[in-house]
């Protein structure tokens, strides 16, 4: 058993939640995304992130439009909808029920 | 002094180091296989791009030549294949096999009609040359319907090796004399399998299943309509070939048949006491005495031969048809050939026509 690969499983499982909670209240570009979740340590190789919005983009639980930018190529600005966020509440609600269940049994 | 390169990533230019530019087209091939077996590969792909330009836009001022240090640091940020594979493989969205199973399918690239006989071979591992043989031998017997219409539904229902893993799929391992039972074994309850799901589909609807087949046999055929003609024409040619081999051969048999029964009455009649063990045929002869004798004086070697010929000849240039059409370009029929054929023939005709309206001028005058 590997402390990396439980790590990453874990941390895989919560990314999702993430990933929809910094889109919440406001629409980012990819590299803003990233920005949030490498300063948590929750991403560390950034090319992880866009299999994952593909996939949340799919699901129908974000939409993106373009944006012209001054310095580089178009962006891709992600915003959450309104199944994503209904999605999102019911995450939030099992993640507090996870991590209530976790705490109650590490600390028995 | 170095070479550099022009590409653009995301519609954005960049001017690039050659060595670096290897680097980076290495990376993205690599990508392009981990992320292999997601459906939205293209787009994952065109992301990570517009990552690149925008990590090489920050970098990079107008005029700045990309280096391999950029490229390498690039890499690193979003992450090497393996850990970008690793992740899509834990993620579950796809449900990968890794050890690549061998696949029926036709091979359109080595194929005279519908790359069946190809596709055949690779999965059985034989040499094309056999299975396309077998088929051949098979359609000259009397069991070409039998055989068109496996054929037909072979192209039908099995694709055709479309992307390169469908032609890795389809050449897999090849198959020994030993693992061909555990093949057989393995492949078994997938049939089965197969059977009952078509069976519960059968069930839920027959009518959508069947407006979709019928759909999707139109659609086949009139995309294939070329090849079907060409199909049907080599058909033809093989049933071509087989009836008039068959129809010649019987008649040379005629002819034989025909001069050695002539022999017989011939010398029958001449000495007027052959005797046949039995002597039904005696017997029989002696009622029919006068017409077959009729028959018979009218009858010589080069009737016989002739009208060998009548048949013959036609039935040779039948074959050599058939075999235009079933071997199309590859077989080729000297024109002299042609030419002598025709003209014995003509000659014959000729020559039948001359002792018939002989005979019934004859008989005419005879009779009057």
């Amino acid at each position: 058993m590997k402390l990396d690969n439980t790590q990453a499983q874990m941390r895989k499982g919560i990314l999702e939640l993430c990933i929809l909670s910094t889109l919440n209240n406001e629409s980012k570009y990819s590299s803003e995304i990233l920005h949030t979740l490498k300063e948590s340590k929750l991403i560390v190789v950034e090319g992880t992130i866009y299999p994952l919005l593909t996939r949340l983009k799919n699901s129908k639980l974000l939409e993106y439009n373009w944006e012209e930018s001054k310095t580089g190529p178009p962006r891709k600005y992600y915003t959450i909808t309104k199944e994503g966020k209904f999605f999102l509440e019911n995450l939030n609600e099992s993640w507090l029920e996870l991590s209530n269940a976790v705490s109650k049994i590490r600390n028995l | 002094m170095n070479t550099t390169k022009d590409i653009h990533l995301s519609h954005i230019k960049f001017t690039i180091d050659q060595e670096a530019y290897k680097n980076l087209d290495s990376y993205l091939k690599k990508l392009s296989l981990a992320f292999s077996s997601n459906t939205s590969k293209d787009e994952i792909l065109e992301d990570i791009e517009t990552h690149i330009a925008e990590l090489f836009s920050e970098n990079t001022s107008v005029n700045q030549v990309v280096s391999m240090s950029q490229v390498n640091k690039a890499i690193e940020v979003l992450g090497s294949p393996e850990e970008l594979a690793k992740d899509e493989d834990e993620s579950g969205t796809s449900s990968k096999n890794n050890n690549i199973k061998k696949k029926f399918f036709r091979d359109t690239e080595d194929s005279y009609i519908g790359g069946v006989a190809s596709g055949l071979s690779h999965y059985f591992g034989l040499a094309t040359v056999w299975v396309r043989l077998l088929f051949i031998v098979f359609s000259i017997l009397p069991t070409v319907p039998l055989v068109l219409i496996i054929y037909l539904i072979i192209w039908l229902i099995v694709p055709y090796a479309k992307s390169n893993i469908d032609k890795i799929r389809m050449t897999g391992e090849t198959l020994n004399v030993t693992s061909i039972k555990n093949k057989v074994e393995s492949v078994l309850p997938e049939i089965e399998k197969q059977v009952t799901d078509f069976d519960k589909n059968y069930a839920k609807g027959i009518w959508r299943n069947l407006k979709y087949y019928v759909k999707k046999t139109i659609k086949f055929f009139i995309k294939n309509i070329g090849k079907l003609f060409k199909l049907l024409s080599i058909i033809f040619g093989y049933i071509l070939m087989f009836y008039s081999f068959f129809l010649g051969l019987s008649s040379i048999f005629f002819v034989f048949i025909s001069s050695y029964i002539k022999n017989i009455i011939s010398s029958y009649s001449s000495s007027a006491e052959l005797i046949i063990e039995g002597s039904t045929i005696f017997e029989i002869n002696e009622y029919l005495q006068i017409d077959i004798f009729d028959i018979v004086t009218s009858i010589t070697i080069f009737w016989i031969v002739f009208f060998g010929f009548l048949i013959v000849i036609p039935c040779i240039v039948l074959f050599i048809i058939g075999m235009k059409f079933a071997f199309r370009n590859r077989v080729k029929i000297h024109k002299m050939t042609m030419y002598l054929l025709s003209s014995i023939w003509i000659i014959s005709i000729m020559y039948l026509v001359y002792k018939l309206g002989k005979e019934i001028i004859f008989y005419n005058f005879g009779n009057t």
